[in-house]
């Protein structure tokens, strides 16, 4: 490390050390940058993109990486509002799918459906799916926000009473095992009829009763039953209940008090059988295999099994796009599945899967276009194979593989591309993560994609697709795995291509190629906060939209905060204490957007590029401005009383300059790139203390007299700093590379 | 522009307040109190009203109605 003479003796410091931090110099009672200024990769700044006012936080390293750009440019036009290019950009026509199918909404142009076949009628919606539940096979339409806000889960999830025992008359269908014999409609057993006995015989062994389809498969049970062993038995004094599997759903052991009804229950019990048997084990002392002495029972009554969870299957997949440009007319080309079994499923086992899942099986999905579509051809698919075998990867064919035909699979180990007998193999390989397939068919002219890398043309023949068609099978074949998303059009959509997987691969994480997407990247960015480096937490905040200064231009990051002299201004209600008299440092990267020549007072001169005022009054107590084009500081009392600085040296229209002012008792030193401009002495006799201080920067008062320029950095010292002014000029000057 | 004139700050912002929800600001969405709240924010007029500029905003009839397009502000406080 140098440590400089001057330093040594005290004196300013001429030169930064190597590491220097603004913060290791001197720490500041505020200090806002896009860089670090502290040595470590602090946040920095919150920003708000134009385009769907998203915001995020980014750090110093995340600025300069390109980050908080990409996430301003990120393209959130979904596929259905997306528009052709024109001469002056994406403003042509809507670009129209023959269908859309999705768990998410492809955009604000989505078709409003009638949820057709629906077991309770709803009003016409933005629907996206249709899903019947396995316990009940109740049907119900879901829009993409009662997908994800846990409304389809609450319907699939909703309890379902599986089973409730009726002794009345007989056994209910229980049956025994070993030697237990089963008998119904038993009466005054512990004040009650209409019981179940279950009597043991002599066998040396298991001792079992049970029933048969009373428990769901792979679902969560909610169980009761009440149980009366009578003091009488000499060996069954205990019981367990449990699936034919082996699930337990009262512990073996379970050891009731005799002579009296007594209720056990079980909560959240999954249960696997597939023939949903339940078995009662009748125990000797929590053993199963006991010696029978032919004359011990137990009784039962009023068991009950509550399904609380279900799997959730897709019975249509609704096509959410339109046919018009107007957007008021549904396409209607549904992807659906009567037949109960072959329905992909959404929710598993009550847990949501926020996609389809085809069990390689028999499970598809069928559509009817109305008619055969010639070719171009283009499909966007969002999928994930479980397995790379090439027989379980049938993505797309005509119904029963009857011609013309369009299919979409695996050969080998690559995607295919099929359509009138002319096979294109892609030479992309089908993987088993999740991948974003463009598949365009066009004779000759054909292409294919894989997250958002093409291939060259290839020839995929020249077929229509089949009016009948599927998603998930070819004819015997069928899909093994998840699909997200699959939008057909009938027409060429290479020149939207970009534009379309960007905001698909935006929805579902998939990394693109860099620079996927020019034709959106004009957004602008706006600053919602810029944070305090100083750890004081005095963050500069704006929380109303047309007052936040611009940090991306167009889809350009400008490296630095635009403030437009006009509306733009960020503030921080209270940054602690000020007293006057322990004096001021200000220092400022700046550059101003236009001229100001005139020294007299407006509603736009002077402009404020920081102003300290009492939390809750107006009244500047310091403020450093831009008065005539020039640097001039204020200080003022509570009274109103003021001294202004003399005027210096004009600024020169966008250059860049590090304005700075070490202010003490009295004296008041002004610099322009660590030049003095002037040195004034106030004796005024003005001084204010408060205990809470306002921090504007950009405007007075929060809203009039508007810096009309860019700020890099400011800085904010509540005492003299007239010695470490040397080095934080020549740090900043340094850093932004001001001469 | 557009102005729709309230008789006290907190009504316009709560018209304000309306606006912000209904574009779906950050500050409404994740409800922790940060984020942008605001598409415009209410001013005060020479005469003590509030001025919230609604140029942009969605307005129902009787809104729409209502709107001025220009108002008197504060004086410029002085130096």
């Amino acid at each position: 490390m140098h440590v400089s003479l001057d330093s040594a003796l005290g004196r300013q410091r001429r030169l930064n050390q190597v590491g220097e931090t603004i913060s290791s110099i001197a720490a500041p009672t505020a200090a806002y940058s896009l860089r670090s200024l502290t040595g470590g990769d602090p946040k920095v700044v919150r920003v708000r993109r134009g385009s769907d006012n998203h915001e995020q936080d980014f750090t110093s390293s995340e600025v300069s990486s390109g980050a908080l750009q990409d996430f301003v440019n990120a393209q959130v036009v979904a596929p259905l509002d997306i528009q052709a290019l024109s001469a002056t950009g994406r403003d042509g026509d809507f670009l129209i799918a023959k269908a859309a199918y999705s768990l998410r909404s492809l955009g604000t142009r989505q078709a409003t459906l009638a949820a057709t076949g629906d077991t309770v009628a709803r009003a016409d919606g933005k629907y996206v799916c249709q899903v019947r539940r396995s316990s009940d096979d109740a049907v119900k339409s879901f829009t993409a926000t009662e997908v994800t806000d846990g409304t389809l889960l609450a319907f699939t999830n909703a309890d379902y009473a599986k089973y409730t025992s009726d002794f009345s008359s007989g056994d209910d269908g229980w049956g025994g095992f070993d030697d237990v014999t089963e008998t119904g409609n038993i009466d005054g057993i512990g004040g009650l009829d209409n019981n179940l006995r279950l009597a043991i015989g002599s066998v040396t062994g298991q001792h079992r009763g049970y029933r048969n389809g009373i428990l769901p498969v792979n679902q969560k049970i909610n169980f009761s039953a009440r149980v009366f062993i009578p003091s009488t038995n000499s060996v069954v004094d205990s019981l367990g209940i449990r699936d034919a599997d082996g699930s337990v759903i009262i512990a073996a052991g379970t050891t009731p008090t005799q002579d009296q009804w007594v209720t056990v229950t079980a909560s959240n019990v999954t249960t696997v059988n597939v023939d949903g048997q339940l078995r009662v084990d009748l125990q000797d002392g929590g053993t199963d295999s006991f010696a029978g002495n032919s004359s011990d029972v137990i009784y039962l009554r009023e068991v009950t099994v509550t399904q609380v969870t279900s799997d959730g299957l897709v019975k249509t997949w609704y096509d959410q796009s339109v046919s018009d440009q107007a957007g008021s007319t549904p396409t209607g080309n549904h992807a659906t599945q009567s037949t109960a079994a072959n329905q992909p499923k959404i929710v598993i086992g009550g847990n949501l899967l926020d996609e389809l899942d085809f069990d390689g099986t028999d499970d598809t999905l069928d559509i009817d276009f109305g008619a055969d579509l010639s070719q171009a051809n283009s499909f966007f698919i969002v999928h994930h194979s479980d397995t790379t075998t090439a027989n379980s990867n049938d993505l797309f064919d005509s119904a029963t593989s009857a011609n013309p035909r369009t299919l979409l699979d695996q050969s080998g180990s690559d995607y295919r591309m099929f359509s009138g007998g002319v096979s294109a193999g892609t030479g992309i390989a089908v993987t088993t993560d999740k991948s974003l397939i463009f598949a365009l068919y066009n004779g000759s002219s054909s292409l294919f994609a894989k997250n958002g890398t093409a291939t060259s043309a290839l020839n995929a023949g020249t077929t229509d697709i089949k009016q009948n068609s599927t998603i998930g099978s070819s004819n015997t074949r069928f899909y093994d795995g998840t699909m997200q998303e699959f939008i057909i059009y009938n027409s060429d959509q290479t020149d939207n291509r970009t534009a379309i997987e960007a905001n698909i691969g935006e929805a579902y994480s998939i990394d693109l190629p860099s620079g996927v997407d020019p034709g959106f990247d004009q957004v602008d960015g706006f600053v919602e906060t810029w944070y305090d480096q100083s750890g004081n937490g005095n963050d500069a905040t704006q929380a109303t939209a047309a007052n936040q200064p611009k940090i991306v231009n167009a889809g350009t990051l400008l490296n630095e905060l635009d403030f437009d002299g006009t509306n733009y201004f960020l503030s921080s209600s209270n940054i602690g204490a000020y007293q006057s008299s322990d004096g001021i440092g200000f220092f400022c990267a700046y550059s101003k957007h236009s001229a100001s020549t005139s020294d007299s007072f407006t509603s736009t001169n002077p402009q404020y590029l920081l102003q300290l005022r009492k939390t809750n009054l107006s009244n500047t107590t310091f403020a450093a401005r831009v008065l005539g084009g020039k640097l001039n500081i204020i200080r003022a009392n509570e009274a109103g009383n003021n001294f202004l600085t003399t005027i210096s040296n004009a600024h020169t229209i966008g250059t860049n300059l590090v304005l700075s002012s070490v202010t003490g008792t009295q004296g008041v030193d002004l610099f322009e790139n660590g030049s003095e401009l002037a040195l004034s002495t106030d004796d005024s006799g003005v001084s204010f203390d408060s205990s809470s201080t306002n921090l504007i920067i950009g405007s007075q008062d929060e809203g009039t007299r508007f810096i009309d320029g860019n700020i890099k950095e400011l800085i904010l010292y509540t005492s003299d700093q007239t010695a470490n002014r040397v080095a934080l000029e020549t740090n900043i000057i340094s850093h932004y590379g001001i001469s | 522009m557009l102005y729709l004139i309230y008789a006290s700050k907190e009504a316009a912002i709560e018209r304000a307040d309306e606006e912000g929800k209904e574009i779906g600001f950050d500050y409404w969405i994740e409800d922790n109190g940060i984020g942008t709240r605001w598409l415009t924010y209410p001013a005060e007029t020479i005469d003590h009203t509030w001025a919230l500029d609604v140029t942009d905003y969605d307005l129902d009839d009787s809104e729409k109605a209502s709107t001025v397009d220009y108002y008197t502000p504060l004086p410029d406080p002085e130096d």
